[in-house]
């Protein structure tokens, strides 16, 4: 196997994905960063890992998802054990010109943050992977069942918080 | 719902920094072979990356141990299975007395000699123990005069 171009190819085909699925998820860029690293370096250590496997986004983004909640786990006892909390978030989505709207995704990306990780990261592979139901069921190895109630709770808890906006906007 | 979800999908992620592709990159490349290298160093591969802890070592042994090895697994029930059977197998611990326990050189009670003292003469009389023998024992019992020896009473040559 030419673990170089392998790699290479991997990254530039799943690194974007990978970057707004852990940073959605860490809200944090630093972090980001460390689990995308760390993806990587597990990847060219053990190349075997993707032998087999039909669906290498899928995979990556499953390796991805159980990185992101050790290394968030990691994280929060750390800031419970120095009893500090973050405040700068970092922004999930590009930013926008029109002011609504980027008053819009300001509260979007707060209203996210305020979602259990296992929610935020259904509503990120629905809305913005395009996965079905059924490939997010196989990916996060969980029931379709509980795939799309995560969904719902999550998206009605979205537009509790976002309705003001929202129906201003419209 | 509908169009909802069709606002939250106008929302754009944000691109990936493109400095990150070359130092990630390397950083990967550099570390596989530095763990290639140790690896062969050691004679095995090295998994992972960072450090993981203690448990998740622990249920990744065992996992790996039993998980894909049935025969592995049958071992180990045979193993518990024979431990069982031999613990059952073991004679059970007998009591041991007091006596044994206490030191030797401790002072036996009075009432404890003197009970051993009826014992024993109780044995002598049941035995019939000679006086050479018995002599050594204990003092030997006087009888009452006029009684004729036990010893004369039951010996054969009183038939013959």
């Amino acid at each position: 196997m030419a673990e170089g171009f392998d790699l290479e190819r991997l990254y530039d085909s799943h690194a974007q994905a990978l970057f707004a699925f852990v940073l959605q998820l860490t809200s944090d860029e630093a972090e980001t960063r460390d689990v995308l690293q760390e993806i990587f370096v597990r990847l060219a250590r053990r190349p075997e890992l993707l032998a087999g496997v039909r669906d290498e986004r899928g995979f990556l983004l499953r390796l991805s998802r159980n990185l992101t909640i050790d290394w968030v786990r990691r994280r929060e006892a750390r800031d419970r054990a120095h009893e500090t909390t973050r405040v700068n978030l970092a922004e999930v989505f590009l930013p926008l010109t029109d002011p609504d709207e980027e008053a819009f995704r300001r509260a979007l990306e707060v209203a996210l943050g305020t979602l259990p990780l296992e929610q935020r990261t259904v509503v990120y592979l629905k809305l913005w992977e395009g996965l079905t139901f059924d490939a997010i069921a196989e990916t996060l190895e969980i029931p379709l069942n509980t795939a799309a109630s995560r969904y719902r709770y999550a998206l009605d808890k979205l537009r509790d918080q976002l309705r003001p906006l929202y129906d201003e906007i419209r | 719902m509908k169009n909802l979800e069709q606002k939250l999908q106008q929302q754009v992620p944000r691109r990936v920094p493109a400095s990150w592709r070359e130092q990630i990159l390397t950083q990967a490349r550099e570390s596989a072979g530095a763990a290639a290298g140790k690896a062969s160093d050691r004679g095995e591969e090295h998994l992972g990356v960072g450090e993981p802890s203690w448990i998740t070592l622990l249920i990744g042994w065992v996992k790996a141990w039993v998980s894909p090895s049935p025969a592995a697994l049958v071992t180990l029930m045979a193993l518990w299975v024979a431990t069982l059977g031999f613990n059952l197998a073991l004679p059970e611990e007998k009591p041991v007395s007091t006596f044994a326990q206490a030191s030797p050189s401790a002072p036996v009670p009075a009432v404890v000699q003197l009970s051993l003292l009826q014992q024993e003469r109780l044995r002598r009389e049941l035995l019939d123990l000679t006086p050479e023998v018995s002599g050594a024992l204990a003092p030997p019992l006087k009888p009452p005069a006029g009684l004729p020896r036990r010893s004369a009473v039951v010996s054969p040559y009183h038939y013959a």
